[in-house]
């Protein structure tokens, strides 16, 4: 990325030496201190830490419990009990990605691999400059962090973030009682059981919730453009930063200037931006609560080429008309393997989403939208384009961060092919 | 994409005998890759030597040449079945190499065969480094090559290491688990490993390259189909640092020390790998290893199939790689094969895994007397045991147990005080050497408080894998804290204790009580084992096979089944004298049960083998054969299912040691009592003497003393053994008192390291010189009928192993006298033991005299051979009866019928000598050999010819045969020799052999000393004439070496002949009838050459 992007108050950038500005905080909207990544950064691996356990419950909507030891270094206690939807990650590897992603942004996350923590915190892994999700929740934590690159333990990161870690429990128990019910909330505490379930069933989940605008950017930056310049140079790509993660940004790097904006901004304002493309970016929660982003995708719709990933994905798919749904228990993994439909090529693919677009009500709609990718575990769209509109999304992440790299240029290629189809009408 | 057109029948080449670097796995695989092939309508034509492997089962492919794997052998095949195809992927380097002579050779042009599964440049390239690496180069990926470069020639070599500096890395080009290679520190070892590596090295390419020993090691398991979609199967991290190789070390997986970054970096270099070297479809195996301090990652090699890991990666994962590469290797692409665990999504994906797998390999060093027990990049275990838990710890400490080695865990058992008694000093110095105990060193150092960066230091073992050691010994000592009283373990404690990979035994240990109590307080505590499955997904889908391993969760996976059902436990990790035959067994009992409509339930902790597929049984338990665990699993069934009973007959003596802790009316088929009464030596002998049957005179001793007094009376040599061991285990010939008191004393160290049990008697019995020993598998039934399933004569007389003595069925020199006696005795012993199912009998014919040796009613080692030689399904027979069917049923369904023609059919073993360079080839009553094969013709000489080539030894045309022969061997070496000279060979002999030659009229070319000396003499030097022996082996004009050592105790007689021998690898016969039967074999070559045929054809 170049020098000269400006950061935004809360989007630092990963700048090598500089020490990242971690802020905590979640939906409770607890401490909102910030911390200092960088300053103890060591060199090979980071020592045992000074664990502690104390045993606590998870207890979900539908009265189902897990006991388990929350984690937490001797001089800290437990923090307060948190309550969010639960849902479960299946990547092996990546927990740094995935705790920083503003897509998780509340949710209590449950890694489904057996030891977390082993390789501690990289700062150069991190997707955003802060933890955001809920809680971290793990069948065990490891003993020791080992890694040429680690620089903190995930505990430690975890602590000063305020977010609980929460293992010892059956894990397995929970992922399989997700994958039967879908996603619910919970409640994680210490407290009796008996009074959690009580808070718990008042608890709502993500539908009907607006959570982009606690995560987007407030003030925006740019990034300049790279590479030799071709039909793209001069060209300017507006990035709507729904909860954008930093691989995100790295990955979508071209001949272009990249704009990043608040998903706030409307038709207008990014209409003044003069876009060559506008890039939907993922983020958390439901697409159906998101109606006034919905209205500038589609008044920008037909004016300049878009494209978008997860969220953006779905944004994009109402825009055009299409509608929505919550999956059962979402998809959220490493390891999902995705058609091209038009050469049935499989790529393995990053996923963490809990809604898609109906396939269905894409037959219906004014214009033509071709599905190009679809998910071999369960048929979900993936993909689709509609050729006569410019626009292009699919919801898995070709990012990565975590996961396979085979799809990390897919976006960056896709928009400048869309650019280069500025007049040509159809692809 | 569809299937290829124009594939209508595919020779598949199997891995052939098992030896170290080449064992089961390869077993798995074909079976894997026969099924899918048929379940395609295409004709299976099948080639592999080792008769002990499922996928030689007849009904596994339409032609199955149980035939020697050679050059020669395939063409005959080729040109009697004409395939379409050829699918040499699935047999390991044996089957590579062929797939590539056979192109060398034109043979696949002549032909028209297709290769399918991997291409021969392909092949080449992954093969030769120096081409590999210049790819990885040409790729743009210098970084990740080692430093390094390829010599044909000692002074090639001496230009490379001057520029790379001492230590570097010796490896030999086209060789098999790592044979001939190592880390040469200076000059001198430089020297001599850069010789050796020349020769080891059929292309005489040796490559040196720059020490990475101490490097992080990891390997990937990918795939690749037809349409250029790669996936990531398992990835698996070694304990070991680099320079153990990756079959001796332990392994662990999923990878546990890699950032996302850093893992996403090695999968895509390894898909790059696959598509620079031209993998078009199927499993490789990547390796790479990791520069701990900068995180700079190189590939160290690739092998293009399926391999030893990629069984354990299946195992691991459930995703069958060798039965998905079979599929892509016919065209199909990943998204078009279905998962079978979840039904609902395709292959084409990565699993995932909310586990940890743990493999530990298996090492015999306790078999080669003289061989330091150090780990190097040359492989010597004989097998692995796999473990699966929700943490590092349970399936570390699952995996110690599973390896038998009488251990409980990593610590807090008995076996742990050997450790303790060391001083920190002796510790240390231990501690800095790869051995199989190290992991054990690890954990007593870390108990002694010796820091884990010390640890680091030595080892250089990660520190995430010693931060998780420590968890375990922290936890031992926050238990030693609350061992006073039982009462202390609460259920809390209970949890994290079982939650560190603590059992019953080890907690017993601790806290000074019988398991069977902790494991009732666990129990009353709601502490019940409970079970996960291996579903590929974590979780996410519903997993539709049972495939299960235990944990310490809240909840269970396991359903009932309403079928009758039958646990049968396996055989645990493969050993010398337990190995693939017994798992042969198991899969049998499984088969044939599952045929008659009962649900079976397979306990085994092997992830090599065929009975850990989980299409084999109706449920597999991946555990260790440990009581504890195989009570967890028991009393699951028993709750759960409608358990009919326990099958501990077919996994040789690994069951037969549970037995007797289990609940006898759950055992099936023969009662635990008559195993028992047949193992006692006073209660056999009992029995022998009231049936009026033979023994050699002996007795059972505790004591020294009792030993010597009873030699005496039997009279030397006498043969002495413990009870309760399979495969001769310090099982020895003693020729006198001296030899008694050394053989006792060693008897003495083996009990004090657990390897035999210290209350165990031990037997004496006079010794059958000259015997003829006979061995003989039986089934009988609940009503008392015996069905003789095969009488085998062994072709080295009595005293050497049977495990390691050529066999023959049926026998070529026994009258029918002799034979009804021999089944006269069996039925009259079965019935008295009231056998139900299988027995093996062993018999020494002296002089016409039957004598028995032992009777074991089980599974032996040769039910396999026997049921290929006859066509008899032994094993699946036996299962059958011991749920209480009659061979009178059986036989009107046609099971027993007897298929055998007039063909003969020899058993050979298979030495690991070359891979144990400071061992003696002699063979002896302890079993050595890791494998065999099976040689099938018509007559006796040319099958026993078969038999020997396809145990690798080339039986010579012309040339020198050196002769060095016993007094006793020197009248039938008279015969020997004239025979051998009337078929054109020169002889050379040592001075008393010679002198017994020349005064009888046989010309004696070169006259040899073999007088220990140490220094080698020219030609000439001696007044005499006569040469040194290992200088005329040297001089590479012998092509076979006849050696019989004087004297039958464990002498060093002749050693230096039979180490040059092994090391120029020139045939070696170190006994008199081995050398009469392959005199008789190169004569019937001679005369008519031979010609192949499947089984099928013999069997009629």
């Amino acid at each position: 990325m170049s020098e000269d992007r400006r950061d935004s108050a809360d989007r630092a950038a990963e700048t090598a030496g500089s020490p990242t500005r971690m802020r905590g905080g979640n939906e409770d909207g607890r401490s909102q201190t910030t911390v200092d990544l960088g300053s103890r950064r060591r060199h090979g691996w980071v020592g045992d830490e000074d664990l502690a356990t104390t045993p606590g419950w998870l207890v979900l909507k539908d009265g189902s419990r897990f006991s388990g030891d929350f984690v937490h270094t001797r001089q800290s206690k437990v923090s307060e009990p948190v309550m969010a939807e639960v849902v479960f990650n299946t990547a092996m590897s990546g927990y740094q990605e995935v705790i920083s992603d503003p897509s998780y942004y509340g949710q209590l996350v449950c890694f489904t691999t057996a030891q977390l923590g082993n390789y501690g915190i990289t700062e150069a892994d991190f997707q955003s400059s802060k933890v955001w999700v809920g809680a971290v929740l793990a069948p065990r934590y490891t003993t020791r962090v080992s890694n040429f690159a680690a620089e903190r333990s995930l505990l430690e990161v975890l602590e000063l973030a305020g977010v609980p870690l929460f293992v010892n429990f059956d894990a397995r128990a929970l992922v399989r009682h997700l994958r039967d019910v879908g996603a619910i909330p919970g409640r994680l505490t210490t407290e009796d059981p008996e009074e959690a379930l009580v808070q718990v069933r008042g608890a709502v989940g993500t539908d009907g919730k607006n959570l982009v605008d606690e995560v987007s950017t407030t003030s925006g930056y740019t990034i300049a453009p790279i590479g030799e310049s071709h039909s793209g140079s001069g060209s300017r790509l507006v990035v709507i930063d729904y909860g954008i993660k930093r691989a995100m940004l790295a990955s979508l790097t071209g001949p272009w200037e990249i704009m990043v904006v608040n998903a706030g901004l409307g038709a207008a304002e990014i209409r003044a931006l003069d876009p060559s493309a506008v890039f939907l970016s993922n983020g958390p929660g439901d697409p159906g609560a998101l109606g006034e982003k919905v209205a500038t995708i589609a008044a920008l719709l037909g004016e300049v080429p878009i494209a978008g990933i997860c969220l953006g994905h779905q944004l994009l798919g109402l825009a055009l008309g299409a509608a929505t749904y919550k999956l059962r228990f979402g998809h959220h993994g490493s390891n999902h393997p995705v058609a091209r439909l038009d050469d049935r090529s499989v790529a393995i693919t990053a996923q963490n989403h809990n809604y898609a677009v109906d396939e269905a009500s894409l037959a219906d709609l004014p214009v033509r939208v071709q599905i190009t990718h679809r998910n071999l575990f369960d048929g979900v769209i993936e993909g689709f384009r509609c050729p006569e509109l410019r626009a292009l999304s699919v919801q898995y992440h070709p990012e990565a961060a975590p996961g396979p790299l085979e799809e990390r240029r897919f976006m960056a290629s896709a928009i400048a092919d869309l650019i280069d189809e500025r007049g040509n009408g159809d692809a | 994409m569809p299937r290829t057109t124009g594939i209508g029948s595919v020779l598949v080449i199997g891995s052939g005998p098992i030896v170290i670097g080449q064992a089961s796995e390869f077993d798995y695989s074909g079976v894997q890759a026969c099924r899918v092939l048929r379940e395609e309508g295409i004709r299976v034509i099948l080639a592999n030597s080792n008769p002990a492997t499922i996928m030689t089962d007849p009904e596994f492919a339409d032609a199955t040449y149980l035939e020697p794997l050679t050059l020669d052998v395939m063409i005959k095949i080729i040109d009697r079945e004409r395939p379409d195809a050829l699918l040499p992927t699935l047999g390991g380097q044996t089957a590579l190499n062929l797939a590539m002579e056979l192109d060398a050779s034109g043979t696949l042009a002549h032909y028209g065969v297709r290769m399918i599964g991997a291409k021969p440049e392909a092949i080449q390239v992954a093969e030769s480094r120096e081409d590999f690496k210049q790819l990885l180069i040409s790729m743009g990926y210098e970084q990740a090559t080692i430093k390094g470069g390829t010599a044909h020639s000692m002074e090639e070599a001496r230009g490379i290491v001057d520029t790379l500096g001492f230590p570097v890395m010796l490896r030999p080009s086209f060789i098999l688990g790592g044979a001939g290679t190592g880390i040469a520190h200076s000059e001198e070892e430089f020297h001599l490993m850069m010789e050796a590596g020349l020769q080891a090295s059929p292309v005489n390419e040796v490559l040196i390259e720059e020490s990475i020993a101490g490097w992080k090691e990891f390997e990937l398991e990918v795939m690749r189909d037809a349409n250029d979609n790669c996936v990531v199967v398992c990835s698996i991290e070694n304990f070991d640092p680099m320079g153990v190789h990756t079959g001796d070390s332990i392994t662990v997986a999923p990878i546990q020390t890699l950032t996302d970054t850093q893992y996403q970096e090695m999968r895509s270099l390894s898909f790059a790998v696959l598509r620079g070297v031209g993998v078009e479809t199927g499993g490789s195996n990547v390796q790479f290893a990791v520069d701990p301090a900068t995180g700079r990652m190189v590939v160290v090699e690739m092998n293009p199939r399926v391999s030893r890991s990629s069984a354990l990666a299946s195992k691991a994962t459930g995703f069958p790689i060798a039965k998905i590469a079979t599929k892509l290797a016919l065209g199909y692409t990943l998204d078009e094969i279905r998962n079978d665990i979840t039904v609902v999504t395709p292959a084409s994906f990565e699993p995932a895994l909310d586990y940890v797998v743990v493999k530990i390999p298996r090492w015999v060093f306790e078999k080669f007397e003289g061989v330091p027990e150090v780990l190097s990049t040359s492989m010597q275990s004989v097998g692995e045991a796999m473990a699966i838990g929700r943490s590092f710890a349970e399936a570390l400490q699952k995996a110690l147990r599973s390896i038998e080695r009488s251990r409980d865990g990593l610590n807090g058992d008995e076996g742990e005080q050997v450790f303790r008694q060391l001083s920190d000093e002796e510790l240390l110095r231990e501690l800095a050497i790869a051995s199989p105990s190290r992991i054990f060193l690890v954990a007593e150092a870390l108990y002694r408080g010796i820091g884990l960066d010390t640890v680091h230091a030595s080892t250089r073992i990660d520190r995430w894998f010693l931060g998780e050691i420590d968890r375990i010994v922290r936890t031992r000592r926050w238990l030693e804290g609350l061992s006073g009283d039982l009462a202390n373990l609460g259920y809390r404690e209970m949890l994290v204790a079982r939650r560190a990979g603590f059992g019953d035994a080890q907690l017993g240990y601790l806290f000074g009580i019988d398991p069977s109590q902790v494991r009732a307080r666990r129990l009353a505590l709601g502490l019940a084992t409970t079970y996960q499955s291996v579903d590929t997904c974590a979780g996410e889908f519903e997993a539709h096979t049972p495939y299960f391993y235990s944990s310490n969760e809240e909840s269970t996976e396991v359903t009932g089944f309403d079928a009758p059902t039958v646990i049968i436990l396996g055989s645990g990790p493969n050993r010398i004298g337990q190995g693939i035959e017994f798992d042969y067994c198991c899969v049998h009992a499984s088969f044939a049960l599952q045929e008659m409509g009962y649900r079976t339930v397979m306990v085994n902790s092997n992830p090599e083998t065929v009975s850990t597929d989980y299409d084999t049984s109706s449920r597999l338990y991946m555990e260790p054969l440990a009581l504890e665990h195989v009570l967890d699993v028991i009393e699951t069934e028993r709750a759960q299912s409608n358990l009919r009973g326990v099958f501990v007959a077919f996994g040789g003596q690994t069951p037969l040691k549970l037995a007797r802790h289990l609940d006898p009316t759950l055992i099936l088929g023969t009662s635990g009592a008559a195993i028992d009464r047949a193992e006692d030596r006073n209660l056999w002998s009992a029995l022998c003497e009231s049936l009026g049957i033979l023994q050699p005179p002996g007795a059972t001793v505790t004591t020294l003393d009792e030993a010597l007094e009873a030699a005496a009376k039997v009279g030397y040599p006498v043969l002495i053994r413990p009870s309760y061991v399979l495969g001769g285990r310090a099982m020895e010939i003693v020729a006198n008192e001296r030899d008694l008191r050394h053989s006792f004393a060693r008897l003495a160290s083996l009990a004090d390291e657990g390897q035999i049990s210290q209350s165990r008697p031990v037997l004496i019995d006079r010794f059958l010189e000259d015997a003829i020993e006979v061995d003989v598998d039986a089934v009988r039934d609940r009503t008392g009928e015996v069905l003789i399933g095969g009488i085998m004569e062994h072709v080295e007389e009595a005293g050497v192993h049977s495990g390691d003595s050529a066999c023959v069925l049926p026998p070529v020199t026994l009258g029918p006298p002799v034979l009804a006696r021999v089944e006269e005795i069996i039925r009259a012993v079965a019935n008295e033991l009231d056998v139900v199912g299988l027995i093996n009998m062993q018999f020494g014919i002296q002089n016409e005299t039957v004598y028995v040796i032992e009777a074991n009613p089980r599974a032996s080692r040769t039910v396999p051979f026997v049921a290929k030689a006859t066509g008899i399904p032994l094993a699946k027979i036996a299962a059958r009866l011991m749920v209480g069917e009659t061979l009178a049923e059986l036989r009107a369904a046609g099971v027993t019928t007897s298929r055998r023609g007039s063909h003969y059919s020899v058993k050979e073993a298979v030495l690991p000598f070359h891979r144990f360079p400071g061992a003696d080839s002699l063979l002896g009553p302890e079993m050595r050999s890791t494998g065999e094969v099976m040689g099938v013709d018509s007559t006796f000489e040319l099958a026993f010819a078969k038999s020997q080539i396809a145990a690798g030894t080339v039986l010579p045309h012309e040339g020198m045969v050196f002769l060095s022969l016993a007094n006793r061997d020197k009248a039938s070496g008279l015969a020997l020799a004239r025979q051998l000279v009337e078929l054109g060979f020169q002889l050379a002999a040592t001075y008393g052999t010679a002198g017994y030659l020349r005064s009888n009229q046989v010309p004696i070319e070169v006259l040899v000393d073999k007088v220990h000396e140490e220094q080698v003499k020219d030609i000439g030097t001696a007044r005499d004439g006569s040469v040194d022996a290992v200088w005329l082996l040297n001089s590479r004009q012998v092509v076979l070496v006849i050696n019989t050592p004087e004297g039958s105790g464990p002498r060093v007689d002749g050693q230096r002949i039979r180490a040059s021998a092994q090391r120029l690898r020139v045939p070696c016969i170190t006994t008199m009838s081995a050398a009469l039967a392959a005199v008789g074999g190169i004569r019937a070559l001679r005369a008519s050459g031979y010609s192949v045929a499947p089984i099928q054809e013999y069997h009629g």
